[in-house]
């Protein structure tokens, strides 16, 4: 479906009702040129079959739906008293971890999804990193944990299957809509190297994703990605690297313990951290050795790029690749203070015109990212549904006109948890006056904040600080007498 | 040890009135409007004098000019006080009126608490709890002149509580710390700069004002500043705190503002903390005797969970409960948990009430923990209030950010597991039976605990001294020593 003919409109919507995990088989033009009816019917036509068939094997969803007195779906609206608040994927006790209870963590996973988890055995596990390894290789479940806020990690029962998705709309999203730019950014998009800036392996969004690339759009050629640090982004050290920064800000560091089985790591850990600036040397070197002019995929945060771009500056180089070389730069820059525009530095190095647009969308999501529009909308995917949600009183707000609230969602693609959550962002959406960029349906206004950051106490930890806190905490346990 | 409030963005949109918080200088009012800061909860700003164009009047010009409060006798101090309380009734005070309507839209209080608290800030003046602060925390007769006394190695020395030139950083999650602050300074006489907090920038200069209309050439009033700045302003901030012009300053507050403010700390200048703490509550196995016991005992455990809807440092936000944590102790603690919060709810509204600033943050937690399956069971939810039962022996993982009556209930079967999660941190321990609370007390202030009290009366305070630990009163005094020896009785070092 890759080249849109004439028939661009006629989509089969029979098929994306019964699997609408197949939208990024749609190229971006044809998944926005869907008339909003009837992505909205699509919409409701899962929404009420996830649920009916959910809510009798995901004990969160039906302990959710009885309390609400919710038996049925027959509106979208009625959906929005089902959104899980985002803390519900760490609503587990910390001490689980501390005292490395992976039974009781796989226990509590398993209320969350319907993948039955009661037969796995996991007691062999001393720690999170040897937890999620267990659970790859024991079960179709491929853990996503967030950075996490004040070093409580969140876990996202995401299976195999679902990353079929991710991996698709990843690809989908360097495309641009209708006679945009980019809207052949996909062209030649197998032959192309992928470079990763940051860590290859580990379960956090960028590790994943990779993962789910190379799987599912690369038949498993590991070849195909280049990471900066072949390496893995632990889970064990970012929870701490979070703990770390949460006691730091509250004055308790003297407080902070190590678990033993940590510590354990602690050679392995410093070895890591020495080889650092050699590692990414050898990246460097290798790939302007072996890519210097040529189109590859750039991958990474906005911090660790930058740094790269900077290490490439040093030696007197600009322009790498080709400026129709596709950048896949997200997080935001939030966290960390760059001395120069990091955007400006970026480009220069890749040797691109323009940054690519910012995008939007959360890690909790299986088909989530797309980019903003040429007029600075956003635009959610059609299988997304969108929700505005009074911040107050925890109302639906009406789905017409424009309205600020708390940005909610159910994503269509996820079939083994429920697919709503409520986040903690405020978004402006205007309803039903359609962009005149061409896309239909409703749009979400590019100022977005945290509800959090508003009344100004944040302590999360964003994506993009996630490798500096993964770094600081290195640097803590390496300190720790062993 | 204030648990500083999380306020949020309630009133979004909304025009809130102006209000102008003065600058006080030393009895002097400057009501200029040059700078507007924005309040707290969003909406609501004000606007004050730029105390950066007065900066050359605001530290004492000499540290003799403390002379004149020196040469009061403590029962001056004592009636001028009483004079002030008297002077700060809530209905004819214009000015303590207005910091009530300020606070209305800064606080995290509602109205009627807030209204309950001013009408009674005055008693904090009182004879009474003046003289007991006096004597229990200091010694009157220190305050008063030199004491002397007859050394046993020879010779004789007298000792002497001085006032000094102190900045208070107060807080303001209750306007009571603004009162109780000028009280105790005046007792010492100290030159008190009140750095005023912006969710409270009314109460201290509504005090301030009182005392000029009252006595405008007293000493007291003559040595009490209110300024408003933002804190962190360097400029303000370098000019004063050095040792040349402030030789103590108490500090109320969390890490942001201790760590601003520790930059400028050298010899020369005392730094006393009050920095926030938690308070919780342990009750023993004797509460679940029977079924009337627990809804008494849940009775004064509300008190202490929701009294000036958990805003305070006192308020209790984990509670302890002897159950066990076998099937039948959780059975007791779920029923327990209900009448808990049965009695939260049952507060009245000048104690107590639903949230008027509800964190959103704890507010998603707890919904969450409502969903989860397992570890939690949650009675209630939303601005009124929860009670999270904990099916283990640990406290939930935001404990910290419990608030808006929230309390979080640990069953356990051993008193070592609520002994060992006491730390510096813990500023009161609410405790039920009181014979528990002797039996436990030594251990408990080991661990870090700094007042054990019986179940209920978290809120009230006994005013004798210690205080999150130390003894603020004593620590903002100069002690001096003045001795005598005499060659005859004491040799000369020279000539032994």
């Amino acid at each position: 479906m890759d080249q849109p003919t004439a028939s661009q409109r006629n989509v089969d919507a029979d098929l994306l009702r019964k699997h609408p995990e197949r939208y990024p088989d749609l190229t971006v033009t044809q998944q926005y040129g869907i008339a909003y009816e009837t992505v909205m019917d699509i919409q409701l036509a899962v929404l009420r079959e996830r649920f009916d068939t959910l809510v009798h094997q995901v004990p969160v969803l039906a302990k959710l739906a009885e309390s609400q007195s919710i038996g049925a779906i027959n509106d979208i609206p009625d959906a929005a008293p089902l959104l899980f608040p985002h803390s519900i994927y760490k609503s587990y006790p910390l001490s689980l971890l501390e005292k490395s209870r992976f039974d009781l963590l796989t226990k509590w996973l398993g209320t969350l999804t319907s993948v039955d988890l009661s037969a796995v055995d996991v007691s062999g596990c001393v720690a999170i990193d040897g937890w999620l390894d267990a659970m790859d290789s024991k079960t179709e479940l491929r853990i996503k944990h967030s950075s996490g806020t004040t070093g409580k990690l969140s876990f996202v029962p995401r299976t195999l299957a679902e990353t079929e998705a991710t991996a698709k709309g990843w690809r989908r999203s360097f495309e641009g809509f209708g006679d945009e730019p980019h809207a052949n950014a996909l062209a030649g998009f197998e032959d192309l190297q992928v470079l990763l800036v940051g860590y290859r392996k580990g379960a956090l969004a960028y590790p994943r994703m990779m993962d789910a690339a190379v799987h599912w759009l690369y038949g498993g050629d590991e070849n195909k990605v280049i990471a900066s640090n072949p390496g893995r982004m632990s889970a064990d050290v970012l929870s701490l690297g979070g703990r770390l920064k949460a006691a730091q800000d509250k004055g308790e560091l003297g407080q902070l313990q190590v678990s033993p089985a940590l510590l354990t790591r602690r050679a392995a850990f410093v070895q890591e951290q020495k080889a650092a600036p050699q590692r990414l040397k050898v990246f460097f070197d290798d790939i302007v050795q072996r890519y210097r002019g040529q189109r590859v995929i750039i991958v990474g945060s906005p911090p660790a790029v930058y740094d790269l771009a900077i290490e490439a500056r040093k030696a007197g180089l600009t322009g790498l690749f080709t400026p129709d070389t596709l950048a896949s730069i997200g997080g935001g820059a939030k966290g960390r203070i760059f001395e120069e525009d990091y955007k400006k530095v970026i480009c220069r190095f890749i040797g691109m015109e323009e940054y690519p647009l910012d995008g939007f969308g959360m890690s909790e999501m299986c088909l989530g990212s797309s980019r903003m529009c040429p007029l600075g909308n956003i635009h959610p995917l059609p299988n997304l549904i969108p929700f505005l949600i009074d911040h107050k009183t925890g109302a639906l707000l009406p789905r017409k006109g424009t309205q600020t609230g708390r940005y909610g969602w159910f994503d269509l693609a996820i079939q083994t948890h429920w697919g709503g959550l409520l986040s903690g962002d405020r978004v402006t959406m205007t309803w039903d006056e359609p962009c005149a960029c061409g896309r239909a349906g409703p749009i979400i206004h590019s100022e977005i904040r945290r509800f959090t950051e508003i009344e100004g106490n944040d302590d999360k930890i964003t994506c993009a600080g996630a490798m500096d806190a993964h770094d600081k905490a290195l640097e803590f346990i390496a300190q720790q007498l062993g | 040890m204030t648990k500083l409030s999380n306020s949020l963005p309630s009133n979004w949109g909304s025009t809130m009135a102006k209000f102008n918080v003065p600058l006080i200088l030393r009895g002097k009012v400057i009501e200029d409007a040059d700078v507007e800061f924005g309040g707290r909860r969003g909406g609501s700003s004000f606007t004050s004098a730029d105390i950066r164009k007065h900066l050359d009047r605001l530290p004492l010009s000499t540290p003799s000019a403390l002379r004149d409060l020196h040469e009061l006798k403590f029962s001056d101090i004592a009636d001028f006080l009483q004079e002030v309380g008297t002077c700060l009734s809530f209905r004819q005070n214009a000015y303590l009126q207005e910091a009530y309507e300020l606070s209305v839209t800064t606080s995290g209080l509602s109205p009627q608490i807030l209204r309950g608290i001013y009408e009674t800030l005055g008693q904090g003046f009182g004879r009474s709890v003046v003289h007991q602060t006096a004597d229990k925390s200091i010694g009157i007769p220190y305050l008063d002149g030199w004491v002397g006394m007859k050394l046993e190695t020879g010779g004789h020395a007298w000792a002497r509580a001085f006032g000094a030139r102190a900045v208070h950083i107060i807080a303001g999650n209750v306007p009571n710390v603004a009162a109780m602050s000028i009280m105790r300074n005046a007792v010492i006489r100290s030159d008190m700069i009140v750095k005023t907090p912006s969710n409270d920038p009314l109460t201290a200069a509504a005090v301030a004002r009182t005392m000029i209309d009252m006595a405008p050439d007293h000493p007291i009033t003559k040595h009490l500043s209110v300024v408003y700045w933002k804190g962190g302003d360097t400029q303000v901030e370098e000019a004063l705190y050095t040792p040349a012009h402030v030789d103590k300053i108490v500090a109320w507050g969390g890490l942001a503002s201790i760590t601003h403010i520790s930059k400028y700390i050298q010899p020369g200048i005392d730094l006393i903390t009050l920095d926030p703490k938690l308070s919780s509550t342990i009750i023993g196995r004797e509460a679940f005797a029977s079924d009337a016991t627990m809804r008494e005992v849940a009775g004064r455990a509300a008190v202490d969970v929701g009294h000036r809807n958990q805003e305070a440092c006192h308020n209790a936000r984990v509670v302890y409960i002897q159950t066990g944590t076998d099937k039948e102790g959780l059975r007791k603690a779920n029923r327990f948990a209900q009448y808990l919060y049965d009695s939260i709810q049952a507060l009245p509204p000048h104690i107590s009430g639903p949230a008027v600033a509800p964190d959103p943050a704890l507010a998603e937690e707890v919904n969450a923990l409502k969903m989860s399956i397992g570890y939690y069971e949650v009675v209630g939810g939303g601005p009124t209030g929860a009670v999270i039962v904990s099916q283990m022996d640990e406290p939930v993982d935001f404990a910290r950010l419990l608030g808006n009556r929230i309390a979080n209930l640990v069953p356990f079967d051993s008193l070592e597991t609520p002994i060992r999660s006491t730390n510096a941190y813990t500023q009161t321990i609410g405790i039920y039976p009181d014979s528990l609370r002797t039996e436990l007390r030594d251990r408990l202030a080991l661990h870090g605990a700094q007042r054990l009290v019986s179940l209920g009366y978290a809120g009230r305070f006994a005013n004798i001294g210690p205080h999150d630990g130390i003894e603020p009163l004593r620590r903002m005094c100069k002690w001096i020593v003045d001795e005598e020896y005499r060659p005859e009785s004491v040799a000369l070092a020279s000539m032994t």
